[in-house]
């Protein structure tokens, strides 16, 4: 794989825990990174929230130069969906208001970046549970090994009070908190002054699995990207209070990565469908600011489910 | 570069279920239009539904009847099977990948779920509400049919099957996977519709693509995929070759194509580009000629301006089948192939009058015993999302 390195970065999360099972990203100030107040009235919250964490992460940057805009969601524009599906029936299908509908489109959120920045180039939704920002890292690598150079990526969910509720009815939430945020990353070709850390790999995998098939895939993962598990000093898991899951993560913790330095991200992000991305975000973050470690290792599995896999380095280009 | 080629084809529409009974259709000319029977509306307009029940598909699949399906999934299950034996695909390989795109996902029965709900919370069937998100139908198809590689799923609305093919094709170039099937499928449902009514672009008529009184689009239900494989995978002989593909973003408007076609221009140019071939080599065009009078002006605006005075035979498909959102290209690419196969240019339903503007005038008559070398096929999606594909025949 042709190095990928991570040169800008950029989150909308939660700051503190809130009371009620739920982690809720902290809004910024939206008029400073959204300025078209007509447009910003009219966005509801995760389309402000994707929109302006996109353009957050791609300050300084010309636009002429971004050469693709790559969005994930688990789950959309559900507040747009919510209120459309609301008018349709409170008015019995007569005199509906378009907006939320055409907000309720999964790819809204790259859409508008594109739309407001001028970006012509590639652009793509994906939209796969536990693996859709995954996803949108893939096709990222796979953009610069097709001689692009520079590949915005990201990913935004949101906790409406209607989801929250059908996931808890589900028994999605056991044990875990709910959360919600945008991530997105600036991929380049080249390293720059700026450049937070190396993307070394990435692999998804969808089956349930038992921890010896688990460990047999990261294996194969840090042998494709020529990395020995003993190299890798930062083993991030996606724990998330779930006593199950979390033992999974524990024993691998042990077996596989036992000098690793260990840590978990969803007590700070909360459990969504792309909190894969916080993840990534606070590494890359780690790397650059902190001396060691030089490989940090993400394992996330969403609802046991969707399993992922996503390799960085610290950047030795720059320093 | 690795050539891609198409070895399996698996479609569901208005006109037929399978390739054959599409086929057919499309040569005697017979439309799948008529009124709405899936679920309750107060809505009068033409949709283009698959004639078969959630039942009779669920029969069909040899499903369990009691069980909950999304028709989504069903009807990609259906069309993704075909694909999928045609080309004998070996599925205890772990290169062997799932990409497939919807518009709308379980929302059929995230309705019905939503009725219930919205007067008491506690209210709703569970089994309902899970299939909502768009990997629930994608999950579904792969455990089916037993897919052990990469699976995903994309959303770029209209445009979306266009994304999932062009990206089953790049996961092979990389060397990601070897054989991947890749394509869309969308069911028909109240949200969708009413939400494509709300942008007054619904024709109450059966739609005339590129007629100088078309009047909005008709929706249609289906679901199409193809198996793309690398010459290395080939264990049969392939219909023909996936040889260009290109996205890009109009960034002109959310839901609006620009006047002048910026871009379906950008994205029918860097396809055929991307193809290493010339404007001239293009035999056949399936536009994407959903009969608003927005898209036409704008799609017809670029061929103008790509092909100039050259223009090669072009037609829609949608006064057949509907513009069926997130499978539309899906469904499209399966006939662009069928094109190449058998030598057809199909026709536009409904066409009498050319645009003042534009002037430009589709195929009407089905024209078979023409030599398609190279169709090029165009989808267009709200966000700006367009994006366009060339297929070829195998000796070029």
């Amino acid at each position: 794989m042709r190095t990928v390195y991570i040169n800008r970065i950029a989150s909308i999360h939660s700051e503190v825990p809130h009371e009620d099972l739920c982690l809720y990203a902290q809004d910024p100030d939206y008029k400073v990174l959204i300025t078209n107040a007509n447009l910003r009235r009219r966005m509801s919250r995760i389309i402000k929230m994707g929109v302006a964490c996109g353009l957050e992460c791609l300050k300084g940057v010309s636009p002429d130069k971004v050469d693709a805009i790559i969005t994930a969601t688990g789950l959309g524009c559900l507040t747009d969906t919510e209120k459309f599906m609301n008018a349709l029936i409170d008015n019995r299908e007569q005199m509906l208001n378009p907006t939320a509908f055409i907000q309720s489109t999964f790819n809204t959120i790259g859409a508008q970046i594109a739309l407001l920045l001028k970006i012509h180039a590639y652009n793509v939704t994906y939209v796969h549970r536990g693996l859709s920002f995954e996803s949108a890292l893939t096709d990222g690598i796979m953009n610069i090994a097709e001689g692009k150079q520079h590949v915005l990526a990201g990913a935004v969910d949101e906790i409406t009070p209607t989801s929250h509720l059908i996931q808890q009815r589900l028994g999605l939430l056991k044990g875990t908190l709910a959360g919600e945020g945008a991530q997105f990353f600036l991929l380049g070709a080249q390293a720059d002054e700026q450049t937070f850390a190396e993307l070394k790999g990435i692999d998804t995998f969808v089956s349930r699995m038992d921890i010896p098939e688990i460990s047999m895939r990261i294996r194969q993962f840090l042998e494709y990207c020529e990395v020995a598990p003993k190299e890798v000093d930062w083993f991030i898991s996606g724990k998330n209070g779930r006593e199950a899951t979390d033992s999974i993560y524990s024993i691998l913790e042990h077996n596989l990565f036992p000098h690793a330095r260990h840590s978990c991200f969803k007590n700070q992000c909360g459990e969504y469908h792309t909190a894969s991305s916080y993840a990534l975000w606070m590494a890359a973050k780690k790397l650059k600011e902190e001396a060691l470690p030089r490989y940090a290792l993400i394992y996330n599995q969403y609802q046991e489910t969707n399993h992922s896999l996503i390799l960085i380095k610290r950047c030795t280009s720059y320093s | 570069m690795r050539k891609i080629y198409v070895t399996g084809l698996g479609v569901v529409s208005g006109i037929g279920k399978g390739v054959k009974e599409n086929l057919d259709s499309l040569k005697a000319g017979k439309h799948g239009m008529g009124k709405i029977t899936l679920f309750p509306t107060t809505l009068d307009v033409p949709v283009s539904e698959v004639k078969q029940s959630n039942e009779e598909l669920k029969k069909l699949l040899s499903l369990p009847s009691d069980k909950t399906y999304s028709r989504t999934a069903l009807l990609g299950l259906l069309a993704a099977q075909e694909a999928a034996n045609e080309a004998g695909v070996d599925f205890d390989s772990p290169r062997v990948g799932l990409i497939s795109s919807t518009s709308i996902g379980g929302m059929d029965l995230s309705e019905r779920f939503y009725t219930d709900f919205r007067n008491d919370l506690q209210k709703g069937r569970l089994r309902d509400i899970c299939w909502h998100d768009c990997g629930a139908s994608t999950e579904m198809i792969a455990g089916f049919l037993g897919v052990k590689g990469r699976i995903t799923t994309l959303s770029t609305a209209c445009s979306s099957a266009a994304n999932a093919i062009m990206l089953g094709a790049r996961l092979i170039r990389h060397g990601y996977l070897d054989t991947a099937i890749v394509g869309g499928t969308d069911a028909l449902c109240r949200f969708t519709l009413n939400g494509f009514n709300s942008l007054m672009i619904l024709d109450k008529q059966h739609c005339r693509p590129f007629d100088r009184t078309r009047a909005g689009l008709n929706l249609g239900e289906g679901a199409g995929y193809l198996v793309l494989q690398a010459e290395n995978s080939l264990t049969q002989p392939p219909y023909c070759e996936l040889s260009g593909y290109s996205n890009v973003n109009e960034a002109y408007h959310q839901t609006g194509s620009s006047p002048h076609g910026d871009g379906p221009f950008l994205s029918m140019s860097q396809a055929i580009a991307s193809a290493g071939l010339t404007t001239e080599e293009i035999n056949y065009i399936n536009v994407h000629g959903t009969g608003t009078p927005g898209n036409d002006a704008s799609e017809g605006k670029a061929i103008r301006r790509i092909f100039g005075s050259r223009i090669p035979p072009f037609s829609s498909v949608k006064a057949f089948i509907g513009h069926t959102l997130g499978a539309s290209e899906g469904i499209e690419a399966v006939y662009s192939v069928l094109s190449i196969c058998h030598g057809l240019v199909f026709p536009s339903l409904n066409f009498n009058l050319p645009d003042e503007e534009d002037g430009l005038t589709p195929e009407t008559k089905l024209r078979s015993g023409a030599s398609i070398r190279h169709v090029l096929s165009n989808s267009f999606g709200f966000g700006g999302n367009d994006s366009s594909l060339v297929f070829s025949t195998l000796n070029r």
